[in-house]
């Protein structure tokens, strides 16, 4: 079962036309696996999550989900998604956690409040459900919108700099609750960050993106190489000390 | 009278409802450049000596889909793409004007509870029964719309079908309360009682209520003393939705929640 999650074939993104951010982008992630997404701001981690999630539309290539083009993908359900500045989103709404969770509601697939709130970690589950979700903390709002994102059991995970808005112990408490479901449900993750503790400890796997430099490979391989690290804006120092540090 | 009430009536409904839904998304001007092209669409019928409420629903939806949509699609901020076509309907009303066209100017900026036709009550009625059904089946789709578009597509909602409805309820929605508070104050029908209640709420559907029974509320009796005190009733409507927003504002302060 070693199918394709996500495939990318010479894909071209631009914000504007004429000036891409992808050139040419060619990589599969494949059913079952974890990757994270690296490189530097602007160049293009979150241009390809959001081409994943169909918000933009390549130039030229095709992007597949699951063996269909996007185009055509209609199986949403399938795809959870953790946006960056989530904070944002509710400014003026007086929406309360329940009515986020419950308003995921799919072809009666989605799994009880108060169950995604406790696979998430949320202390107290039903007292959090009658808050609203302006007035939750950069943490809680994080696993609120994490259990939001896993409401409807998915497929694929993507996760857009998840790690912002917690402190380090909670970012290997983070990483290891993603690891597990990964092992457990089969759940393909990718995670686009540039959080360097994250990735030395955790990653095998790196998908480093600039434009159209790509490196798709694990990561000793990226370590090994100063040159490619900066491309990829990383000091192999920070990345190379954490990853031994953390026995691998 | 009773006309005027029933306008009153209708429109506390679908107006505060609807603004619980377009004022998060940083629209809440979305009443007055909707308003301003109903205005342009008044005046060009009446220098062309032709009028057709069909066409002045249309001019509305148009400007709410036309405002969205350069939201989403060219991504230019939603205060600018207000501005944008308040500006379009307030200069075509103006060249009309001078070309001639003869407007009742009192009633359409500041509204009438004499220019309500039955017609008016019936489509009215109509577009509110038409959006509480449409909010309340779709709930949880309007809310994901509302918070992030982003994110409402990849949880499976076409957000191009919401962005369409949302169109047609607030223009058609709009265009009914133009007559009873003008095409000035019409805006604050959408706001006001939302702003109200979402400082105090804690759940959308309790904000909504709330809104609902506020704009109820001010819109009755700002018609009924807009006809003792001789004021116009858009003028008496939206002081009273001031007024409760000036005590949402003080009750948040002390902490109070609903």
């Amino acid at each position: 079962m070693n199918d394709s999650a996500v495939e990318f074939e010479n894909v071209t993104v631009s914000y504007i036309h004429g000036s891409p951010v992808l050139r040419n982008l060619t990589f599969k992630i494949r059913e079952g696996e974890l990757l994270f997404l690296i490189g530097p701001n602007g160049g293009g981690k979150s241009t390809i999550l959001k081409t994943i999630v169909g918000s933009l539309r390549p130039e030229s290539g095709v992007v597949r989900l699951f063996g269909t083009e996007i185009q055509r993908f209609r199986r949403w359900w399938m795809i959870g998604y953790l946006p960056q500045n989530a904070v944002a989103y509710f400014e003026k709404m007086p929406l309360n956690v329940l009515e986020l969770l419950s308003s995921a509601k799919s072809e009666g697939r989605s799994m009880d409040p108060v169950e995604a709130l406790s696979l998430v970690g949320v202390d107290e589950p039903k007292s959090v459900l009658k808050r609203r979700v302006m007035d939750l903390s950069g943490g809680t709002l994080q696993k609120v919108m994490l259990a939001l994102s896993l409401i409807n059991q998915p497929r694929l995970l993507l996760l857009d700099e998840p790690t912002v808005y917690i402190d380090q112990h909670g970012v290997r408490a983070f990483i290891q609750l993603i690891q597990q479901l990964n092992r457990e449900w089969g759940l393909t993750v990718l995670i686009a960050t540039h959080d360097v503790a994250a990735i030395s400890i955790f990653a095998s796997r790196v998908l480093c993106v600039n434009r159209e430099a790509l490196f798709d490979g694990n990561i000793e391989e990226l370590t090994s190489s100063e040159a490619l690290c900066s491309l990829y804006g990383f000091h192999v120092y920070t990345l190379k000390h954490g990853h031994q540090w953390a026995g691998k | 009278m009773l006309r005027a009430l029933a306008a009153a009536a209708i429109a506390g409904l679908a107006l505060p409802l609807l603004g619980n839904f377009i004022v998060p998304k940083k629209l809440s001007l979305l009443g007055d450049s909707s308003s301003h092209f109903t205005f342009a669409a008044l005046a060009l019928g009446a220098l062309l000596g032709f009028f057709n409420i069909i066409l002045v629903y249309v001019m509305a939806v148009l400007a709410v889909l036309g405002t969205l949509k350069l939201v989403r699609s060219l991504r230019i901020a939603g205060d600018q793409a207000l501005a944008v076509f308040l500006s379009i309907g307030a200069v075509t009303a103006s060249i009309a004007i001078s070309m001639g066209a003869r407007l009742n100017l009192n009633a359409i900026l500041f509204g009438s509870v004499l220019v309500v036709q039955l017609e008016d009550l019936v489509a009215g009625s109509a577009i509110s029964l038409f959006t509480i059904a449409f909010a309340a089946s779709r709930f949880g789709k309007m809310i994901l719309y509302t918070v992030n578009e982003e994110l409402a597509r990849v949880m499976g909602v076409r957000v191009q079908f919401y962005e369409a409805m949302l169109a047609v309820m607030a223009g058609l929605a709009i265009v009914s309360g133009v007559k009873i508070a003008g095409v000035l104050l019409v805006t604050a029908l959408l706001v006001l009682p939302t702003a109200s209640t979402s400082l105090l709420a804690t759940s959308m559907k309790k904000a909504i209520l709330l809104s609902i029974l506020l704009g109820e509320a001010a819109l009755f009796t700002g018609v009924l003393s807009s006809f003792y005190l001789n004021i116009a009733p858009g003028a008496s409507s939206v002081s009273i939705l001031l007024v409760f927003f000036g005590f949402s504002l003080i009750l948040s302060r002390l902490g109070l929640k609903v």
